[in-house]
């Protein structure tokens, strides 16, 4: 039969125990962020060059006489996704400017 | 520049104040105080610039009968945007036009989102087209500001309509006060700032002059930068004289003023800036409104018809 432990042995175990179960919930996490990690690469990977994930709004055509002074006429728009050139950001919100 | 990917998740807080809605986006370490502190800010500045308001500092000051008043910093800081809006464009952005607002029917607040847009082209048939001028008197040139000793001195008939540039002044000063977070972006009824020390430059949508169409353009936005939008479709008011019109006035002839824009974006390092920017822009009309857009914008014209200005890199701050 096991007699009572010494206060001192009791304390080790328990923290022989808790660093056990610390170590395991620490490897589960960094095996879930690597997962994550893949996957976010995988999808990235996956999209065309340029594009961002969230941004969709109509497409601009541009007419070519007023290019040269810098002011472009945007023709009707579509329901094309923009491809974004000369930014490969992803910003973190969608962003609207309206009269206010 | 950083990325922001290891940034906290963004967190969003979305609130009526300044005549609309406001909406506060923050990723950063506690994030929950620090969009507290941005409201508060957003609160203060509708509680002492709302003309609406009876006991704002603003409706306070226009009862005043004394030349000289004292005021608080922050009217301090609203009446030099006063005053640097209606220098730097010449008197055409004129923050002292309130008997004129008034006079085209915007008497008190008026809840614009339930109000269905004036279609393009709806204005042109009232009015011919012609570019605003300033107001000959220019009253706000008599607008003596002492923001150390918390004076302020002018004619005491002149009375002060925040509007625009209010709503600047509180984007203003919650990026201020956010500056050190990784992202945040700040919307006040449509003009918007973001930044932060992580953040890159932003693609922003320009909404369509009617409420339900797609927008228009998308300008690329540098981080810290702002984007203001005026236009005279979606607060149709009614006149004194029965006449339909709207909230932006040509200080020239005190009318709303129907210059052949119907709405402008502008971008500039501030949102009080991207304000002047944009007003100036409407006001001049189809042929100057670019110059007025040398950090990049767009604008729409009665018939419809959108156009982009892309920035120039000789651009710099009105000052």
């Amino acid at each position: 039969m096991n007699g009572p432990l010494d206060p001192k042995q009791a304390a080790a175990q328990h923290r022989q125990k808790r660093a056990r179960r610390t170590r395991t919930i620490r490897r589960g996490v960094a095996t879930l962020g690597t997962s994550l990690v893949i996957a976010f690469s995988v999808s990235v990977a996956q999209r065309p060059a340029g594009t961002t994930e969230t941004v969709t709004v109509a497409s601009t055509s541009t007419t070519s006489s007023a290019t040269s002074t810098g002011v472009t006429t945007v023709e009707q728009p579509s329901t094309e996704t923009t491809q974004p050139s000369d930014t490969t950001t992803t910003q973190p919100e969608q962003l609207v400017t309206s009269q206010s | 520049m950083k990325t922001i990917s290891k940034t906290p998740a963004l967190e969003t807080r979305d609130f009526g104040s300044l005549g609309g809605r406001v909406r506060i986006s923050v990723a950063d370490q506690f994030v929950s105080r620090k969009l507290s502190g941005a409201e508060a800010i957003v609160r203060q500045v509708h509680s002492n610039l709302s003309r609406f308001e009876p006991h704002s500092e603003l409706s306070h000051l226009n009862a005043n009968p004394r030349p000289e008043v004292p005021i608080s910093p922050l009217m301090a800081r609203f009446l030099e945007d006063v005053v640097l809006a209606a220098r730097t464009s010449g008197g055409l952005v004129d923050a002292t036009c309130l008997d004129a607002v008034e006079r085209a029917g915007y008497r008190e607040s008026i809840d614009f989102a339930e109000q269905e847009a004036a279609p393009a082209g709806s204005f042109s048939s009232i009015l011919p087209r012609h570019p605003a001028a300033p107001d000959g008197k220019a009253g706000w040139a008599q607008v003596e500001v002492d923001a150390g000793q918390g004076l302020v001195r002018r004619p005491s008939t002149l009375r002060f309509d925040s509007g625009g540039l209010g709503k600047g002044l509180a984007a203003d000063l919650v990026a201020e006060a956010l500056a050190e977070t990784e992202y945040f972006s700040i919307d006040c009824g449509g003009d918007l700032r973001f930044g932060g020390v992580a953040a890159g430059p932003a693609r922003i949508a320009v909404a369509s002059p009617d409420r339900e169409g797609r927008p228009v353009a998308e300008l690329t936005v540098p981080s810290g930068f702002a984007v203001a939008t005026s236009g005279i479709t979606r607060r149709v008011l009614s006149g004194e004289d029965g006449q339909q019109g709207h909230h932006l006035i040509d200080p020239g002839t005190g009318l709303p003023a129907f210059t052949g824009i119907i709405q402008v974006s502008a971008v500039a390092p501030t949102a009080v800036e991207a304000e002047v920017r944009a007003k100036a822009a409407l006001l001049v009309g189809p042929d100057s409104a670019a110059e007025w857009l040398e950090f990049g914008g767009a604008f729409v014209l009665d018939d419809g018809q959108a156009k982009e200005v892309r920035p120039v890199e000789t651009a710099s701050p009105l000052q």
